[in-house]
């Protein structure tokens, strides 16, 4: 009896820690939304991210593209280190281009569009 | 933040146009973009005042961005009339996820809508072209057969004009690649007004000047669904090089992309090398050989009576 009370303890302590650390590490949310032919690459059109609260954009695509490596093809440029050769981006219906694109810093409760640009056919 | 729109100085920019250094609310950009399209329009003199205009609609971004453009625009045109043609090559998934978006879009638009089969045109599906021994790349039969096909889907509802929806890239990714197939005779019929051919309607590419970032902004403002579903056969690989070059340059000298068509349109008008155009052997349409290249790829012969 006493000895699963101290394990329980034990438990709950661990479960209040960990989020505890996720509350200081991953500060933000942010909701992506994608649209056109990279929804389909990535079998998923609506994702909710918890990052870290000084992520800017490009972060959260790297991020992006290390939970979904096979997008990377369709969304990454690594001769000019960015996106914008296939698609476009909107943080909270502004194209990221017209903010500090990927150097935009992004706040919780952010709502990232990816459009893709090119769609062969 | 995003600072205030450059044009109407009141509204919050959504959009900053690298090539011309404006910053646009989406009601500017919008406006922007009809005016330019309105200004390629008259330029080329792709319409007149009673042009019954057949759209390509294909069930992409561009094409049903074309339809509600042009229909907003002929809007003020009271002889004008609009109707949707579009063509099902028979690729499973893909065309029927298309066909779908498309009908939806048109029926919004109170848009005549007509679906003109490869089945039924040319007997097999481009699944079944795809599945059998050729020469060539699947595109080089689609695009062929695809061209042929809305001819005949516009002609059925006596179009005079067929629009499609062509963009900026497109155009520049054309030039490049007939620069480096050393095919300088295929600049002829780069012309974005089209050209006059018996047989044939005039085939008008009203999006010529707009980028495809900038149709694709104006779709998702428009609110118009997006495809979800690649062609399975649209690798095609030069195109995909050209493509990824010109970005590239565009992402690196904004405005690269409308040098290079240009450039296309002075090489067009300064091209002095006129095929002579015949009629095919088979099935009277215009060609510059004794077969033209649709009755080529499907294979079909002269059947003597």
């Amino acid at each position: 009896m006493e000895e699963n009370y101290f394990r329980l303890t034990f438990y709950y302590g661990l479960v209040f820690k960990l989020y505890t650390l996720r509350m200081v590490c991953c500060c933000v949310q942010i909701r992506v939304r994608v649209l056109g032919s990279l929804r389909e690459t990535m079998k998923n059109n609506d994702v909710s991210l918890d990052l870290n609260d000084d992520v800017c954009l490009e972060g959260l695509i790297k991020t992006l593209i290390s939970a979904y490596p096979q997008i990377e093809t369709n969304l990454w440029d690594r001769v000019i280190e960015s996106y914008s050769s296939n698609a476009l981006v909107l943080v909270n219906g502004v194209e990221a281009g017209n903010l500090e694109g990927l150097r935009t810093k992004l706040e919780d409760g952010d709502e990232i569009v990816i459009l893709s640009v090119t769609h062969g056919g | 933040m995003a600072s205030t729109c450059t044009r109407c100085k009141t509204s919050q920019s959504i959009y900053y146009r690298p090539y011309s250094g404006e910053r646009l609310c989406a009601s500017c950009f919008r406006e922007t973009l009809i005016e330019r399209v309105k200004k390629t329009i008259n330029k080329y003199k792709m319409f007149q005042h009673d042009s019954r205009i057949a759209v390509g609609v294909s069930g992409g971004k561009d094409s049903l961005t074309l339809l509600r453009v042009l229909n907003e625009i002929e809007a003020y045109r009271p002889n004008a009339e609009i109707i949707a043609i579009s063509v099902d090559e028979g690729v499973r998934g893909y065309r029927d996820e298309a066909l779908a978006i498309a009908e939806k879009f048109c029926h919004q638009l109170n848009v005549e809508m007509k679906v003109v089969q490869f089945k039924q045109l040319f007997g097999e599906t481009m699944d079944e072209i795809a599945d059998r021994d050729r020469d060539l790349g699947t595109c080089s039969y689609c695009g062929v057969l695809r061209r042929r096909a809305l001819n005949e889907g516009a002609t059925s509802v006596d179009a005079d004009r067929i629009a499609t929806g062509h963009n900026l890239d497109d155009m520049a990714q054309s030039v490049i690649m007939n620069v480096l197939r050393g095919d300088l005779n295929r600049i002829e019929s780069f012309n974005p007004g089209g050209l006059e051919l018996s047989g044939f309607i005039r085939r008008v590419k009203p999006l010529c000047e707009v980028p495809e970032k900038e149709t694709t902004l104006l779709a998702y403002i428009f609110g118009i669904d997006f495809q979800s579903l690649p062609c399975p056969y649209s690798a095609e690989a030069l195109r995909t090089d050209v493509r990824r070059f010109l970005n590239q340059m565009e992402d690196r000298r904004p405005g690269s992309k409308s040098i290079v068509y240009n450039t296309g349109i002075k090489l067009m008008y300064r091209s002095n090398e006129r095929n002579t155009i015949g009629k095919c052997l088979i099935c009277g349409s215009p060609t510059s050989g004794e077969i033209c290249r649709a009755c080529e790829l499907t294979g079909r012969t002269i059947t003597k009576e």
